[in-house]
């Protein structure tokens, strides 16, 4: 009778409450919806300020994941390995006032502060990102990469990667796009429904 | 050695689409944040796996005393027979109005065809537009009547996207006309439709 399988845990699997709950820091003023979804045995952290909106994904599964201050991750988005990695070094440092937008699957090791990964891009295992670094929409940085910070990715191959000079060199245009960013988390505190306790337990 | 047969017999009794009166057709699958500001035209269908956030909208500003409280904005409305499918995204752009950050209301307009895995942030889609399987339409892009988007084209940010013209590419770059006749020729027969024409027949086929 060891094939049967266990009636409890088949209907349980079709609902959205994972079996294991990973632990969870998240920061008195961070932002988790109610339907995001917190998956794994590692430990999640969330810093101040950062917005989790419904419908991403957080998988801790293989290495733990600490996001940064001021960070939104938008709908559909999956941040977490997807499998077992091959070396030691399995988590995940995402930086803060990152912003990811929906749709995007980052496996990175590191992510930099001010990142913006473009809708449905995808950022491969072990790939260390910059500061200020943008991966436009679809893009893809492949397993392994070191992007340089200001770099900028729309392409394939070192064709599709450049630095963005206007924004290392001018000091204005980072503080612009900080406000910007600052604004947008303003506007989403109040309306994505904040229930990081569930998660907290 | 006898198997629990539940699993399979018990999902069967329900259908994968809810019809709604004026005939439109939501998945059970689909992700619908913010229900009471999503419009639907009637026969438009949404399809498993869509992420529609109705939730986020403009908010309304905080009411001075004495006055009535407005009803609440529409953040998504959307056309008679559009067909969303599988996995697309719906998401309200976000721009600077008075300096203050504020959802802008999409508008899509009937007979709107969107392809799977696409994300639309654009502020406004006409109708009989034809925007095929994961096309990203940037936030704050305008797309006109009667055009087609291609397949993995990226409409970049305040793009429009001129009446009757085909764009695709990253950065999307108008590639051509539809030419005479594009979206004629459809509702002949039953199930029969074409890109850009009528959806009903498409709508109807989809149980």
């Amino acid at each position: 009778m060891t094939t049967k399988p266990d009636p409890p845990s088949t209907r349980q699997s079709s609902t959205v409450v994972p079996l294991v709950k990973p632990t969870c820091k998240i920061h008195p003023n961070a932002t988790v919806a109610d339907k995001a979804h917190l998956l794994g045995s590692h430990t999640i952290s969330i810093d101040s300020n950062t917005i989790i909106h419904p419908q991403a994904r957080l998988n801790a599964s293989h290495g733990n994941i600490s996001i940064g201050a001021g960070s939104i991750v938008a709908e559909k988005s999956v941040v977490g390995l997807s499998s077992e990695p091959d070396d030691e070094d399995s988590n995940i440092t995402i930086g803060s006032d990152v912003s990811i937008e929906s749709g995007a699957v980052i496996q990175a090791r590191k992510v930099g502060d001010n990142c913006t990964l473009g809708t449905n891009c995808k950022v491969g295992k072990g790939v260390v990102l910059g500061k200020w670094c943008t991966v436009a929409a679809l893009c893809e940085v492949g397993e392994g990469e070191v992007l340089e910070d200001y770099t900028v990715v729309f392409g394939e191959g070192r064709k599709g990667r450049r630095v963005d000079g206007v924004v290392r060199e001018r000091r204005e245009v980072r503080e612009v796009r900080r406000r910007g960013m600052e604004m947008e988390r303003e506007v989403l505190r109040g309306i994505v429904v904040d229930s990081k306790m569930k998660w907290m337990g | 050695m006898s198997r629990p047969a539940g699993s399979t017999a018990r999902r069967s009794v329900k259908t994968e689409y809810i019809e709604t009166d004026t005939g439109n057709k939501i998945s059970r699958r689909a992700f619908i944040e913010g229900k009471q500001n999503i419009m639907l035209g009637g026969k438009t269908v949404i399809m498993a796996g869509v992420h529609l956030r109705g939730d986020l909208c403009r908010k309304p500003e905080r009411v001075a005393e004495g006055e009535k409280e407005k009803p609440n904005t529409t953040a998504v409305s959307i056309g008679r027979a559009t067909v969303v499918s599988t996995n697309t995204v719906i998401r309200p752009p976000m721009r600077l109005h008075k300096g203050q950050m504020t959802f802008i209301p999409m508008r899509i307009g009937d007979n709107v065809f969107i392809g799977p895995n696409a994300h639309i942030s654009s502020a406004s889609i006409s109708s009989h537009v034809y925007i095929g399987e994961n096309a990203v339409l940037s936030p704050l892009c305008i797309v006109k009547e009667g055009s087609k988007i291609l397949p993995n084209t990226v409409v970049p940010p305040g793009m429009t996207v001129p009446a009757g013209t085909v764009v695709g590419g990253r950065p999307a770059r108008i590639l051509g006309e539809v030419g005479d006749g594009w979206g004629q020729g459809g509702g002949v027969e039953v199930e029969d439709w074409v890109e850009g024409g009528d959806l009903r027949p498409l709508v109807r086929s989809i149980k």
